[in-house]
């Protein structure tokens, strides 16, 4: 088999050559020549930004990943259940009792709280608190029978970001631009946007890089005031200072290179140099949305309060894939999906809080011819159960519903899907996915499928094993959702 | 460096080589490898609370003293794998030093994640996770093999049976047994229930006696320092109280006054049935809060915060209770399975404790560890096999890793794959050489590293010719020394030590780490500066901002290798983060202390201070013009303009090249 990227060891150490940085562009152009006169073509390998053509031709260049950390509850959102209607209040726990969390507070089987309605041309079933989402249904793939294999938040978090249940593998936005590169270089390749308001459950595992060069992982942009930690000296000075400090360096970096011919790590510093100031200006521009009009603001609900975090971030979202960013991913502080308690309104605030962002960004990404190039793709780390889990003062107006592994809620949209689709089933009662199930492998090598990326052939060799996104679990492109 | 170089005698860089490694940051800077390769962390991670280790340190300072130390590798090992069957420390008469750092070591085997404190992760197949980050660190780092490849298959490229995988996990069954297993201890956390002694959870209270009491009499010391200030506080609160409570009697019924004041001013265990009623009664009427006597008083509401302030900044050098975290051989442990396909759900065959069996002619002489003792014996059969000095593995791995730290790569490059998979020595015979000259040695460290460090091939420059670039463009071959550039914490320590800020105190408690609501993770500071980076909490989760950007690692479960990156945050953090500012600022200072107000003399002293050499003329030019540039720019704004000036050339100096790769 012929892999698609670097998979043999070879005489270069194994790490030396991340040393062609953060941005390899500049690098290939100083040093490029060089490398490949010493080298042979088949034993490079050297692990950069650079923009790669993977070797199928992609459906998608970018990837927009809205993170719906917590476990957003499938049948109260997207998979409407007329059984649980039927036996509300039947006891049920016997049936499912190892599948449950906080077993002192299981309840009987609960009824959507919320009211269902067909949408769109395709007559797909919305929940009424995702009214804007459901003006856009004909542009979705919904799957209902994704599931994943643990009911703890921590490594489920771990297994969808990852594929694996524990901490410290490569996620999925990591082996992405490992595979891939970025069309920009002066942006990182893989954006985090977090919520302001704080980090999610993992915190920043969520996006780390694992075994694979640190170049791979998340890069944090706060969506507000300086995007990326130290892009702004902290400690103002004056601009005159600035640019002294900055012709002292170049100098005495310069005169430093010319006495070490062959030192080759040195130029990827120097240039480094140039890019971090460049990126200053890259970064802050892709935050700027005063550039954007009044209506765009406001199709987002960035002047209103509820929606203003949220909204801010997926415009973010757009402009950084517009500007060549390979994958952005949000994240939302806290666990605002995670509905242990009173769903019938926590559920309805989460939507409050994202419906109409989202609904704005996909029409957005539409409006400008992005839709055809950029994947967008919406879910959670698990599902919740069809019964109710009671709240400590047994109050069942504040019912919610427990974690659940069997099945969640997750949609795909844009690039490569089949527009206005729906995948897969749950049981009568939206316990567990019965038909066409689809794993979290599943799901990650449909990703990577539609970027071009195959994902037994992407892969990092490690201590003697060849190590994959999917690992060894078997793996399915959910063909049923592509265009 | 300057002793170095004025010393004109013979064999000067032996003598140079001697105080390198009798320093003791020599045992901070090669034990941080070992640590690396161990996994050291002060929390077990894997949970969104990621609960602290807090008697982890020990193991750490326990590593550091054994480098410095030079303790022979072997017995080293030995220690750290069997530590807990070297010596009767239950019954011993006195707790000595070696056997309490015997216990202490083999916290080497309890540095994995664990998540199994909590209830959803504390199951069988959780446990067995960690018993297979143990195998896999063991494996890499001490064998340097994967043998963890094997636990779901027979190995694909070893001759390791699955077989062997499960004999390695049978020989560790004695402390690690996923049915009768001690959780880690999650004091706070409800999943980890209560503990409910002592010697609970994975806590030993093996200390010597002097140790034991420095700590009680530093405890007591303490108490001695609060209790008069808490008296204080009671004494000065006394009138306030009766004042009160006066008050409050005139304000009762006068019909029941003087029966109340009497059950309150009788002694507790003096009161009749009626006067206990009253009491109770009108107890939280009468007697006031400690928030409203210091509402009553604008005076003692201010001298009770200033003593809360005491109190606390005391009791902030409360040290804990000194427990060891240890792994320990519990006896009796249940039969091991081989698992087919690795699932605990299918369990195939018996196995018994046994060593590689590609490694090992026979079987492993296992027997309890001392006559009458519960202990299987098992880890430390295991770790007797693993230092025989015809072992094939064991020397040459370590002697590769060191060889690897001194010349950024290793005679096997896989440090931790020494199997089919990994790469062939470039050195073969230099590597077995070097193996026997490191047991011939009764396996000193030291030795080895002066072995190295005294050879040509270490003592050469780092210049790049076109000969070199044509026959050795990899240097595969060595015929130069590598260009490095500094790791992380060198980079910090470096940072701290240049500039006057480093807290060079050595041992005990991990400093924390605090998190700005941006994200970035800084050090807490102590009262003269900072300390040392391997001083610094190492969590699971957030670690120093300028570690993390110059390839700090995560274990994972542990590190042979870090990777070494070239990123624009790390140009960012340099140039724009306000605490390098800051010390730049001290920086210049100590320049101005050390070399005066003329200029040219402070470059001097920069040079110096960051590069270890003095300024060319022609540098020394640029930095005058840049210098009274700058200075000229500063007048506008400061009142001591040269001060900023300098502490912006110190600035450049440690975003130079030069200070940060070392030719």
């Amino acid at each position: 088999m012929s892999h698609q990227h670097y998979t043999t060891t070879t005489r270069r150490s194994f790490f030396d050559d991340v040393g062609a940085g953060f941005f390899g562009t500049a690098l290939t152009h100083l040093f490029g020549a060089d490398l490949l006169a010493n080298e042979k073509q088949e034993e490079r390998r050297v692990y950069d930004l650079r923009p790669r053509q993977p070797l199928q031709e992609p459906k998608a260049k970018a990837v927009i990943h809205l993170f719906m950390n917590g476990g957003p509850s499938q049948m109260d959102l997207f998979d409407p259940k007329e059984e649980l209607n039927r036996r509300h209040g039947e006891s049920y726990f016997n049936k499912i009792a190892g599948e449950v969390e906080f077993i002192g507070s299981a309840g009987a089987l609960m009824r959507s709280p919320y009211k269902f309605r067909q949408h769109g041309e395709c007559g797909r079933w919305v929940s009424e608190v995702m009214p804007h989402l459901a003006t856009q249904v004909d542009d979705i793939a919904f799957v209902r029978s994704m599931h994943t294999t643990t009911f703890a938040h921590e490594h489920a978090l771990y297994k969808i970001h990852s594929g694996r249940t524990f901490s410290a593998y490569p996620t999925l936005g990591s082996w992405v631009t490992y595979g891939l590169g970025s069309e920009n270089q002066n942006l990182p390749a893989y954006v985090v946007l977090d919520d302001p308001a704080g980090l999610p459950v993992n915190g920043v595992e969520n996006w780390q890089a694992g075994f694979l060069p640190p170049i791979y992982q998340g890069t944090r942009f706060r969506s507000t005031g300086s995007p990326v930690l130290d892009l702004e000296p902290e400690v103002k000075k004056p601009a005159k200072v600035v640019e002294l400090q900055r012709k002292l360096l170049a100098r005495l970096d310069s005169s430093h290179r010319l006495a070490r011919p062959g030192q080759q790590v040195l130029d990827a510093r120097i240039s480094n140099y140039e890019l971090a100031a460049r990126m200053q200006l890259a970064a802050s521009d892709a935050l700027d949305i005063s550039q954007e009009t009044p209506e765009t603001l406001e199709m987002y609900g960035i002047n209103d309060a509820k929606t203003e975090s949220y909204g801010r971030r997926c415009l973010i979202a757009r402009r950084l894939v517009e500007s060549g960013v390979r994958f952005v991913q949000l994240y939302i502080s806290g666990q605002i999906w995670d509905s242990h308690t009173a769903l019938a309104d926590g559920l309805r605030s989460a939507c409050e809080f994202t419906d109409r962002p989202v609904a704005a960004l996909l029409k957005d990404l539409k409006q400008r011819g992005l839709f055809d190039d950029t994947l967008v793709i919406w879910g959670g780390e698990f599902g919740r159960l069809p019964i109710a889990q009671i709240s400590q003062d047994k109050n069942n107006r504040r019912a919610g519903r427990d974690h659940n592994k069997n099945a969640m809620a997750t949609w795909f949209a844009g690039a490569g899907i089949k527009a206005g689709t729906q995948y897969g089933a749950t049981d009568e009662l939206g316990f567990a996915a019965v038909e066409d199930k689809v794993t979290v492998q599943d799901w990650h090598a449909t990703i990577l499928h539609l970027l071009g990326l195959d994902n037994e052939r992407l892969v990092l060799e490690r201590l003697g094993l060849e190590e994959k996104l999917t690992h060894v679990f078997d793996a399915h492109v959910i063909n049923g959702i592509l265009s | 460096m300057n002793a170095f170089l004025a010393d004109n005698r013979p064999h000067a860089w032996e003598r140079m080589v001697e105080s390198l490694l009798s320093s003791p940051r020599y045992g901070e800077r090669w034990g941080g490898y070992w640590l690396d390769r161990a996994g050291y962390a002060d929390t077990e991670g894997e949970r969104e609370q990621d609960i602290l280790r807090p008697h982890a340190y020990r193991y750490r300072d326990y590593v550091i003293r054994a480098f410095n130390d030079d303790k022979p590798y072997d017995r080293f090992l030995l220690e750290q794998l069997a530590g807990d069957e070297l010596a009767d420390y239950e019954n011993a008469k006195e707790i000595t030093s070696e056997i309490h750092d015997n216990l202490v070591a083999t916290g080497f085997l309890r540095m994995v994640p664990d998540p199994t404190w909590f209830n959803v992760t504390g199951f069988v197949p959780n446990r067995l996770d960690v018993v297979a980050d143990v195998v896999d660190v063991l494996g890499s780092a001490v064998m340097g093999l994967t043998v963890k490849c094997a636990r779901c298959h027979e190995h694909m490229f070893d001759p390791i049976p699955q077989q062997d995988y499960y004999a390695l996990t049978a020989i560790f069954r004695g402390a690690y047994d996923e049915h009768d297993w001690l959780k880690p201890n999650a004091n706070g956390f409800g999943g980890g229930g209560k503990n409910t002694g002592r010697y609970s959870y994975r806590y030993l209270p093996y200390i010597p006696a002097e140790e034991l009491r420095e700590w009680k009499s530093h405890t007591s010391k303490l108490e001695a320092k609060i209790a008069p200030l808490k008296k204080s506080l009671n004494d000065q609160s006394k009138p306030l109280r009766q004042k009160h409570l006066e008050q409050k009697l005139t304000e009762l019924p006068v019909t029941i006054r003087s029966d109340v004041r009497q059950a309150v001013e009788t002694a507790a265990d003096q009161r009749d049935e009626n006067q206990k009623q009253l009491f109770e009664k009108f107890e939280s009427r009468l007697f006031p809060t400690d928030e409203q006597i210091r509402q009553s008083s604008e005076e003692y509401k201010k001298f009770a915060e200033e003593t809360d302030r005491q109190i606390a900044s005391l009791e902030k050098t409360r040290l804990p209770e000194p427990m060891i975290r240890a792994l320990w051989d519990r006896g009796q442990p249940s039969p091991a399975y081989l698992l087919q396909r690795g699932d605990y759900l299918t369990p195939g065959q018996l196995v018994e404790p046994a060593a590689l069996s590609v490694l090992s002619n026979s079987s492993l002489d296992i027997r309890p560890p001392w006559p009458g003792s519960k202990k299987t014996g098992r880890r430390l059969a295991l770790a007797r096999w693993l230092i025989q000095p015809d072992h094939p593995l064991t020397a040459r791995v370590m002697v590769n890793s060191i060889w690897k730290h001194h010349f950024r790569r290793g005679i096997v490059k896989t440090l931790g794959n020494f199997g089919q998979t990994g790469s062939r020595p470039t050195h073969p015979e230099l590597l077995d050489w070097l193996a026997l000259e490191f047991i011939r040695s009764e396996w000193s460290i030291k030795e080895l590293h002066r072995l190295i460090m005294n050879s040509s091939t270490y003592r050469q420059a780092s210049t790049v010719t076109p000969a070199h670039q044509q026959l050795d463009p990899d240097n595969d071959l060595l015929s130069r020394f590598p260009m490095k550039r500094m790791e992380a914490e060198v980079l910090w320590d470096t940072l701290l030590l240049t500039s006057g800020r480093l807290d060079d105190s050595p041992f005990g408690p991990a400093n924390g780490v605090k998190v700005r609501a941006d994200g970035l993770v800084t050090a807490v500071g102590t009262d003269t500066g900072w300390r040392r980076s391997i001083y610094v909490e190492h969590n699971r989760k957030q670690n120093m901002t300028i570690l993390e950007c110059f390839d700090l690692p995560r274990p994972t479960p542990n590190c042979l290798e870090r990777p070494l990156s070239t990123v624009a945050p790390q140009a960012l953090h340099l140039l724009n983060n306000q605490t390098i500012e800051q010390l730049m600022f001290s920086f210049a200072d100590r320049v101005i202390r050390e070399a005066g107000t003329d200029p040219s003399r402070q470059f001097e002293r920069c040079y110096q201070l960051a590069l270890g050499r003095s300024p060319s003329d022609e540098e020394r030019q640029l930095l005058t013009e840049t210098f009274n540039q700058l200075r000229k720019t500063w007048e506008e704004t400061e009142s001591s303009p040269g001060r900023h000036a300098l502490a912006n050339l110190c600035h450049i100096l440690i975003n130079s090249a030069e200070f940060i790769f070392i030719d």
